[in-house]
C-alpha cells in the first residue's frame, strides 16, 4: 500500500515536471544558464516552450541581456555618470609619487 | 597571400617607430589616462566610492610593483582592468567573511503580479502582462542611451545581487567559483540570478524595449 502511495508521488512529480507552469519555466530558463537541468526538466522545458511564446521570449530575452552585458563591459563602465573626484585624483597622484621616489 | 617585395613590411616597424622602451605612459598620467575609467569600473561593481577609490589607488600602486611596460594606451588599460578586477574580488572575499552575501529578499515575489494567482491556469504568464516582443534588439548596443538605461537598471539592483550578476553575467565567472568566492550555496547563487535577470529583464522592456521610438 505504501509502496504503491509512494509509486504514485514519484509518477506526479515525474509528470509535474513534464508540463510545468510558466513561474517554473522562468525558473528553469534561468538556471540553464548556469548548470545543467534534469533530463525531466529539459523535455518538460522543450514542451512548454512549443506552446508558449511568452517563455519564449523569456528566455531569448535573458540571453540576450547575458550577452549584452559579456561583450559590452566598456559601454556598461563609461555609462556610469560618477567620475574620480579632485581629492582622490591629488590624493593617488601623491602616493603615486611617494612610490615612485 | 605569398610574402613577396610589396607585403607590408612586419619586422622595422618597432625599431623605426620606437627607439628606445616601447611608448608607455608615465605613472604620473596614469590618474590622468586611466583614473576615470578605472573608477567607474570599480563603483559600478563595488556600490561605494569610497572603496572604488580604494581600489583603484590599490591597483596602481600594484602596476607600479609589477613594472611591466606596454606599448599602447589600450593594452596598458586592460591590464590595470585585470589588476583591479582581481582588487574587487579580494573586496568580495573579504565582505563576504563579515557578512552574508546572501540575499533571498530582493524580487522574492518574483513577479507574481504577472502570473495568473489560482485556478488551472495558475502561475501562467497573464497574457497582457507576459514579456513583449523586443525587435531587433541587437540594434540598441551601439547606443549610448541604451547603455544609461542599462546602468539605471542593474542599479536598482540591491549590492549583493549586482555583485552576482556581475560575477556570472558580466565577467563570466562560473557559478561554483562565484559560490566559493563569496561563500554562498548554489541553489541560493541561482535564486539570486534569476531574481536579477528577472528584474533586469522588466526593467530594459519598460524603460527601453517597449519605449516608443527608443528601440528603432
Amino acid at each position: 500500500m505504501n509502496w504503491l502511495s509512494n509509486n504514485a508521488k514519484a509518477l506526479l512529480q515525474g509528470l509535474a515536471d513534464l508540463s510545468p507552469n510558466c513561474k517554473a519555466v522562468t525558473r528553469w530558463q534561468s538556471e540553464a544558464l548556469d548548470h545543467r537541468l534534469t533530463f525531466r526538466q529539459q523535455v518538460g522545458l522543450r514542451l512548454h516552450l512549443v506552446l508558449c511564446k511568452w517563455c519564449r521570449r523569456y528566455g531569448k530575452q535573458i540571453t540576450f541581456v547575458r550577452n549584452a552585458a559579456n561583450a559590452h563591459p566598456e559601454e556598461m563602465a563609461t555609462a556610469v555618470p560618477e567620475r574620480l573626484s579632485e581629492a582622490a585624483r591629488e590624493r593617488i597622484r601623491q602616493k603615486l609619487r611617494s612610490h615612485t621616489k | 597571400m605569398q610574402a613577396d617585395g610589396d607585403s607590408p613590411p612586419r619586422q622595422p616597424l618597432p625599431a623605426a617607430a620606437a627607439p628606445a622602451a616601447p611608448a608607455l605612459s608615465d605613472p604620473e598620467r596614469w590618474v590622468e589616462l586611466h583614473g576615470d575609467y578605472l573608477f567607474k569600473y570599480a563603483l559600478m561593481r563595488l556600490r561605494d566610492s569610497a572603496r572604488a577609490e580604494d581600489a583603484v589607488q590599490e591597483t596602481f600602486l600594484a602596476a607600479l610593483k609589477g613594472g611591466k611596460r606596454f606599448a599602447g594606451r589600450s593594452a596598458e588599460k586592460s591590464w590595470l582592468v585585470g589588476i583591479l578586477k582581481h582588487k574587487i574580488y579580494d573586496h568580495y572575499r573579504k565582505a563576504s567573511r563579515e557578512t552574508n552575501f546572501t540575499d533571498l529578499e530582493f524580487y522574492a515575489d518574483e513577479e507574481s503580479d504577472r502570473f495568473v494567482p489560482d485556478g488551472l491556469l495558475k502561475d501562467g504568464w497573464i497574457h497582457e502582462l507576459g514579456p513583449l516582443e523586443w525587435s531587433s534588439p541587437g540594434a540598441s548596443l551601439d547606443q549610448e542611451v541604451f547603455w544609461k538605461t542599462f546602468h539605471d537598471c542593474s542599479a536598482k539592483l540591491p549590492k549583493n545581487v549586482a555583485a552576482v550578476f556581475h560575477l556570472r553575467e558580466v565577467d563570466g565567472v562560473e557559478s561554483k567559483e562565484i559560490c566559493r568566492l563569496l561563500n554562498i550555496s548554489e541553489s541560493n547563487l541561482w535564486v539570486m540570478l534569476h531574481r536579477a535577470r528577472m528584474a533586469l529583464r522588466r526593467c530594459l522592456e519598460t524603460n527601453w524595449f517597449a519605449k516608443p521610438g527608443m528601440a528603432e
